[in-house]
């Protein structure tokens, strides 16, 4: 560092550009690193964490009658339609009744 | 008190840099002369006062907004900790040429100069600033 620094004495100012562009290497080095370090880091997946659920006998009988509940909606639907499907008719040949009758 | 703590939390040493940074600017600014009347005198026949004083005042100012620009977003990038770390390098050359009148007067008067220890962990400390300041530790936005 000594001989460095003698060898540039009689240029004060290429001594500081020296020192100041070793100095400017690193830190630009540090940033260029952090930045490589910070999507290393962003692009890590999360991590996961297996969870295994312990359910009792009466939590198991109330999820089956759910599953059931929802296997009776499923069927009435359909039957819900069906009938919807009726009274429309009923409506649309009420409705022909009378724009008939108008005649 | 909080909100205190929300800017400088995780950032002191840039927060005390800055402010030192600032005042001393101020100080070149009423008297330019004092750097040749100090230990740094040798900088001053590389670097005049009041280009020192310019780039003090213009990397203190930068730095401070850098610091404030806590978490914002700009075209969806966070500009803040990228300010942090382009200023705390550029920094760290500066302290570098303070380090280094140092070290030249130390050459001259024969002991080292009790600053040298100071100026020199200055520059290992922005060099650090300068990587985890944009390598997204805790508190890096």
């Amino acid at each position: 560092m000594k001989e460095l620094i003698d060898a540039l004495n009689p240029f004060p100012l290429a001594q500081g550009m020296v020192i100041g562009l070793i100095v400017a290497a690193a830190g630009f080095w540090a940033v260029r690193r952090g930045l490589q370090d910070n999507r290393k880091r962003e692009g890590a997946p999360a991590d996961v964490q297996r969870v295994h659920v312990e359910l009792s006998d009466e939590e198991k009988r109330l999820q089956w009658t759910a599953y059931e509940q929802l296997e009776n909606l499923e069927k009435n639907s359909f039957a819900a339609v069906k009938l919807l499907e009726k009274i429309a008719e009923g409506v649309n040949r009420l409705g022909d009744t009378r724009w008939n009758s108008r005649q | 008190m909080k909100l205190l703590s929300y800017y400088v939390e995780g950032r002191r040493f840039e927060w005390v840099i800055t402010s030192a940074m600032l005042w001393l600017a101020l100080a070149l600014l009423i008297d330019p002369e004092i750097l040749r009347s100090s230990a740094f005198q040798w900088i001053t026949l590389v670097m005049p006062p009041w280009f020192i004083e310019a780039c003090l005042f213009l990397m203190g100012w930068v730095r401070l907004i850098g610091l404030l620009l806590n978490g914002h977003e700009i075209r969806g990038r966070r500009v803040g900790p990228l300010i942090r770390a382009f200023m705390a390098a550029a920094c760290a050359v500066v302290w570098a040429q303070f380090d280094l009148a140092l070290l030249q007067l130390s050459f001259q008067q024969g002991f080292m100069s009790p600053g040298i220890p100071f100026w020199s962990m200055f520059v290992l400390g922005e060099l650090d600033v300068a990587y985890r300041a944009v390598a997204g530790n805790e508190r890096t936005d």
